[in-house]
């Protein structure tokens, strides 16, 4: 075998197993249930907003802090917390992802993902008022 | 027939239409895609009918009529979008008539229609570059190009085969599209569209006019390596193509990485994640086929010159294209989702892009395979200190770099496939760098290195105490800066198997030098070894200087990158310094600062007020000055920045930052909150009061003084027969000014009827009316009405990031030294058949 050929193969090998390493950092979609028996993980977590209850937010207070209740997929209810600003037009989502661990009794949301019902390309046309001519 | 005619061209029965357009543009479509089919058989012919130049001929012309084509639906398109035909959906759903000139350019490739004609469009020119100056190498090279247009045309075809959606077309008229609406049930519904749905206002940015056009002439131009690797299988010769081929590769480098750059000029300067990358899977997956061709250019070269590595060429430019189908499959199928900003939704053309990457990429492999054995090889092995050799591994190196992006971005399809829950890491940034920037160094050390060492060779050639030198001198350099920017020496490891669940036994922790530090040294090893090889090798020569001065951009690019991004401060460090409990961990980022309007705020050296509100349609632009202070007192600097948010009715908040440039850092701002003063409610309270009494608002207190029987009235008020009793109410607010008030209360005696006329004290929103007055009791019933105080203010991030200008002008190096190659090889190539 040829020393470059050797030295490939030493490379992948290092290659897999760095990458397999790696997949370590990789998350999953979870309920809040789950979240809570494994409060290590990072977990991303699918739902809605729950939006009978309060938003927390008062930025003269403080703008790097907001508090919401959130449902997820399979009915849980949870307090989640969002160290940062309260994403503009929050309350309007549809869906929400969050991505974070239990701590405590509250979720810590590292990143927050919100589908909203308007999306920008939707399909709506806007209509223009035209009196009928008689 | 009659029928046929009339429901094609005749009246549609709906009135103001421009028809013409659509059937031409359908017509055209078709034609260009059948033109390139024949294009793609002729010229197969004849490659294998050499004498018969009639086969040739007719390729030509074929393609010929395939590219004038595609240029005509190209100018159609942008007709329809011009001039805001909205019975067209591509130009209903993209643009609006209130779009500035610049950004209705950007809606024609909004859409994938549009930007699958453009890849188109550059594929057509490059086809007219290279049937003039391809020679030998046509016939095969343009029968790829033209099964690539083949495939690429189906993609805007927008027929329906056996049930099946092929293509999704671009002159789809608005009321075929959504058939259901009741507006079109009308003849004359056009008037009732009142305007188009605009532009996403992420891409209003100018570099959304000139990046995607530049990125897609790099993929476009990914092809044609591919389709030498190809010919060269087909005609199973493998040293005619590598000359002229080369200069195509060194083309699609230059080309596709300025388009690159440019997208991360973009995200900088227009989304608010505040930097230039942020390992999107869009973008990765647009790294990734660049990555594979300069690695294929370096084995290339060694081909060249040692008549090693061909397989390894040949299946990097393979890969390369396949790479860049690969990842058009994951853009454009809606497979990403949410992951990525490049918000592409699904055309339901899934299962047609897998057949084509299937259709392209498979057979050039299995042909690979049942050529392996022709294949020329050398069989005396590389020596140690060869060039051939190193550059060999350190192509390796980029083909890690590749799989590890590759891997990571393609999580949502193992979902699928293996039916996996799997999220992409909690920190995205983190997860790649953990990799991407040891093979930076590795690279770095490669690209200042390699170059002194000779082709075929086993000694060290005595260029090589150059290397050493810049290597040395880089050692103090890199000490020095790391002093400067404060970037740690040392630092500690952690290699864990445990979290990846294979592995449970491994893990364990090391102290080391640090890996910022590692990049810093071997970045300025790649700018000083590079700069070395220009002055002492190749003696200033610059026509043969072009890889150096591509490395040394590398180089300068590195220490961009590691500055600007490792050391950028985020200066708006929110100062309320409020202790939210255990809970929250100290070194948690706090980067948004509320500023209210006219009080200003320490933020690094800077003093910054918010100043107010400017609206300029539908663009709000805050006003925030930074002003510099020395220890005097006296001003240094002033200067005002005006980030912008669009409050756009369909996606809410879109924050554009505003920049400062300077020559050694840049001063970031951004908006993320604004206050909703939509949402302000008025409050209403009732006082019944006596002359003497006081009462409370929201932030002010009021007293009843006296009573005024002669009230001063407005010019003209008659008040015959009436009587007027004001009340003087005496307004104190928590600043300590006073207002005074005069509502007055009119009793008709005439016609017995009893009002009010209140008085406002607009300063501080509080009006005042009397109700009712009770003479047995003598009290007045105050009716207050105050309206919540419109609080203005903005929540705002400022970074600053330094020698950001490293990292462009680092770009432009590599891009420009790329171009300069390209342009020796182009001459090699000529000299040769000549």
């Amino acid at each position: 075998m040829k020393k470059s050929h050797i030295i490939a193969l030493v490379i992948i090998a290092i290659a897999v197993g760095v990458i397999i390493a790696n997949t370590g950092d990789y998350t999953t979609y979870a309920n809040f249930k789950q979240a809570q028996s494994e409060p290590e993980s990072a977990v991303n977590v699918a739902g809605y907003l729950a939006k009978d209850k309060p938003l927390i937010y008062d930025p003269m207070k403080d703008p790097n802090y907001f508090e919401f209740t959130m449902y997820d997929r399979d009915g849980n209810v949870q307090e989640v917390i969002y160290k940062g600003s309260k994403p503009q037009d929050f309350e309007r989502s549809e869906q929400l992802v969050v991505k974070g661990k239990m701590e405590g009794s509250n979720f810590r949301a590292s990143e927050i993902l919100m589908k909203c019902p308007s999306k920008y390309v939707n399909d709506e046309i806007t209509l223009k008022e035209v009196k009928a001519k008689a | 027939m009659g029928d046929f005619f009339a429901s094609r061209f005749g009246a549609s029965g709906f009135l103001n239409e421009h028809l013409w357009l659509g059937h031409l543009g359908h017509f055209l479509l078709v034609l260009s895609f059948i033109s390139s089919l024949l294009a793609t058989v002729a010229y197969a012919f004849a490659e294998y009918n050499k004498e018969q130049k009639s086969w040739l001929r007719l390729a030509r012309t074929a393609f010929i009529a395939h590219g004038l084509s595609v240029l005509g639906v190209f100018v159609l398109l942008f007709i329809m979008i011009l001039n805001h035909w909205f019975e067209y959906h591509y130009a209903w759903r993209h643009s609006s008539t209130t779009l500035p000139m610049k950004y209705i350019i950007s809606s024609f490739w909004e859409g994938q229609e549009g930007s699958f004609l453009l890849w188109q469009f550059w594929l057509v020119v490059l086809g007219f570059v290279g049937i003039r100056i391809l020679k030998d190498w046509e016939q095969p090279v343009m029968g790829v190009v033209s099964l690539t247009q083949f495939f690429l045309g189906s993609m805007v075809l927008g027929i329906y085969i056996f049930g099946y959606k092929i293509g999704s077309n671009p002159f789809v008229l608005l009321r075929d599209e959504m058939a259901n609406a009741p507006i079109f049930q009308r003849p004359e519904y056009l008037q009732f569209i009142a305007d188009g749905n605009g532009l996403n206002p992420l891409l209003q940015n100018y570099w959304m006019t000139i990046h995607p056009p530049v990125l897609f002439l790099g993929f476009a131009s990914v092809s044609i390596p591919f389709a030498f690797a190809v010919g060269a299988l087909i005609r199973n010769d493998y040293t005619t193509w590598v000359k002229p081929a080369l200069s195509w590769s060194l083309f699609c480098v230059a080309i596709l990485g300025t388009g690159i750059l440019m997208g991360g000029a973009w995200a900088y300067e227009s989304l608010s994640f505040g930097g230039f990358w942020a390992w999107d899977p869009v973008e990765n997956m647009s790294f990734v086929p660049w990555l594979l061709v300069v690695a294929g250019i370096h084995t290339h070269l060694v081909y060249k010159h040692t008549g090693h590595s061909l397989t390894t060429t040949l299946l990097f430019y393979i890969f390369g294209f396949g790479m860049v189908l690969y990842s058009t499959f994951l853009t454009r199928s809606g497979i990403l989702g949410d992951t990525s900003v490049h918000a592409f939704t699904d055309l339901g053309m899934t299962g047609q892009l897998l057949i084509y990457l299937g259709a392209l990429v498979l057979p050039p492999l299995l042909l690979l395979v049942a050529r392996y054995r022709s294949l020329p090889s050398i069989k005396k092995e590389e020596e140690l200190f060869s060039r051939e050799f190193w550059m060999f591994i350190g192509s390796l190196v980029l083909l890690l770099s590749a799989v590890q992006m590759t891997f990571t971005t393609s999580i949502p399809v193992w979902n699928k496939l293996f039916g996996m829950k799997l999220a992409p890491p909690e920190n995205v940034v983190r997860h790649y760098n953990d990799i991407q920037i040891w093979i930076a160094i590795i690279a770095a050390v490669f690209t200042a290195s390699i170059q002194f060492l000779s082709y075929k060779s086993g000694r060290l050639s005595p260029m090589v105490k150059f290397a050493a030198y810049a290597l040395g001198i880089s050692i103090l350099a890199a000490v020095g800066l790391a002093y400067a920017f404060k970037i740690d020496f040392t630092e500690q490891y952690v290699i864990d198997f445990t979290k990846a669940k294979v592995l449970s036994s491994v893990f364990f922790k090391f102290k080391f030098i640090g890996r910022d530090f590692l990049l810093l040294l071997t970045a300025v090893y790649t700018v000083l070894g590079n700069l070395a090889y220009m002055i002492f090798v190749v003696k200033g020569r610059i026509n043969v200087s072009g890889a150096a001065i591509a490395h040394f951009g590398f180089g300068l690019f590195l220490i961009g990158v590691l500055i600007s991004q490792g050391k950028k401060e985020v200066i708006s460090i929110n100062q309320a310094g409020i202790d939210f409990g255990k809970d929250f961990k100290s070194n948690e980022k706090i980067e948004n600062v509320l500023l209210l309007k006219d009080s200003a705020l320490a933020m690094g050296d800077y003093s910054v007020s918010y100043k107010g509100l400017q609206v300029e349609g539908v663009n709000n632009y805050y006003l925030v000055n930074y002003v510099r202070k020395n220890k005097a007192g006296a001003v240094q600097e002033e200067f005002q920045l005006k980030p912008n948010a669009q409050i756009n009715p369909k996606m809410g908040l879109i924050a554009n930052p505003d920049t400062k440039h300077y020559l050694t850092k840049d001063v970031f701002t951004h908006v993320s909150s604004v206050p909703n003063n939509e949402e302000l409610k008025d409050t209403s309270t009732m006082h019944e009061i006596a002359v003497g009494d006081t009462f409370f608002n929201l932030s002010s207190f009021t007293i009843f003084k006296q009573i005024n029987r002669k009230p001063d009235m407005p010019i003209g008020y008659d008040a015959t027969g009436k009587l007027l009793i004001a009340a003087v109410l005496e307004t104190k607010t928590m600043d300590g000014k006073t207002y005074t008030n005069q509502p007055v209360y009119v009793v008709d005696q005439a016609q017995g009827k009893v009002s009010g006329i209140p008085s406002e004290e607009k300063s501080i929103g509080v009006t005042y009316e009397i109700a009712q007055i009770k003479p047995e009791a003598e009290k007045f019933v105050i009716a207050v009405r105050e309206k919540e105080t419109p609080v203005d203010f903005i929540i705002m991030k400022a970074i600053v990031f330094p020698y950001i200008n490293l990292v462009w002008l680092g770009g432009i190096l590599t891009f420009g030294g790329t171009f300069l190659s390209m342009y020796r090889r182009r001459k090699e190539a000529v000299k040769e058949i000549a």
